[in-house]
């Protein structure tokens, strides 16, 4: 498919933008929280795609391709958030988290975590929104992110311990509401 | 207040929980640029064709040139040989 897709086979393009989209898309939102920077990281995972296809190996999955790019798209577009917006954990009413998938009840704490997600070092980011926020098994993880099963496991661990302890810090904040 | 911290925690920690798929907007296929910039690799045979044609050219331009400046030069050595010559017909000076 990446093959045709290579000639510029539009058809064929518009086959793997219809099966991967929504993983893309929601992988993206994973990572941004924001519907506005969903689309935006879609539009530039599929662009990249298409221009990059004939220079696709085969050493991996073209689904293992796709999150390879998500996940860069989606850090680099939460860079430049950082640099445009956030500042530091004190910014929680300026972030901008527009998830309509989670559930009302838990919009509030789902803008809360991923603020604090917004702050983890990028690996760890990675293992535990490919993780915990989109559910894939450890094992995918470890293959989008072309490492080993263990090292997996263990930024989850730091992750999670990271995510904790800013969350107690956090925690003030929304006591005084 | 130690069990009340803990459980918000664990309560931000599964916030996702239950969370629906979501879809991208009808629109956002088209607004992918195709046809644009693509990327077209060349192989060093090409790379070195090409660049031997640019040496070529260079030379064949630098040589048209060098032919030109030179023809223009015995050219406007004709002019001024020219000039003198009609400023010399003029005689008679009209007033």
């Amino acid at each position: 498919m990446l093959q045709l897709i290579s000639e510029g086979n539009e058809l064929s393009f518009r086959r793997l933008y219809d099966y991967y989209s929504e993983m893309v898309y929601n992988t993206a939102m994973g990572f941004v929280g924001d519907v506005k920077y969903a689309e935006e990281i879609t539009q530039d995972v599929f662009t990249k795609a298409y221009r990059n296809a004939g220079s696709f190996k085969g050493n991996s999955s073209v689904k293992t391709w796709l999150y390879r790019i998500t996940v860069n798209t989606s850090l680099n577009q939460i860079n430049k958030n950082k640099r445009h917006r956030y500042s530091g954990l004190e910014d929680i009413e300026k972030i901008e988290y527009d998830h309509p998938g989670i559930l009302l009840e838990n919009k509030e704490n789902a803008k809360t975590l991923q603020l604090a997600i917004n702050a983890l070092a990028e690996t760890q980011k990675t293992a535990f929104v490919l993780s915990f926020v989109e559910g894939l098994p450890r094992q995918e993880v470890a293959d989008i992110m072309e490492t080993s099963l263990k090292a997996v496991e263990s930024l989850l661990q730091r992750a999670k311990g990271n995510l904790r302890t800013k969350l107690e810090k956090m925690y003030p904040y929304r006591r005084k509401k | 207040m130690k069990q009340v911290k803990d459980l918000w925690i664990e309560s931000v920690m599964n916030s996702h929980q239950g969370k629906m798929k979501l879809r991208p907007s009808e629109s956002l296929f088209d607004r992918i640029p195709m046809n644009s910039n693509k990327v077209r690799i060349m192989s060093l045979r090409q790379m070195k064709i090409a660049g031997v044609a640019a040496s070529l050219l260079i030379l064949i331009n630098s040589v048209a040139i060098q032919s030109i400046n030179t023809s223009m030069a015995s050219e406007s050595g004709d002019i001024a040989y020219e000039d003198q010559l009609i400023s010399d017909y003029n005689l008679y000076k009209y007033e």
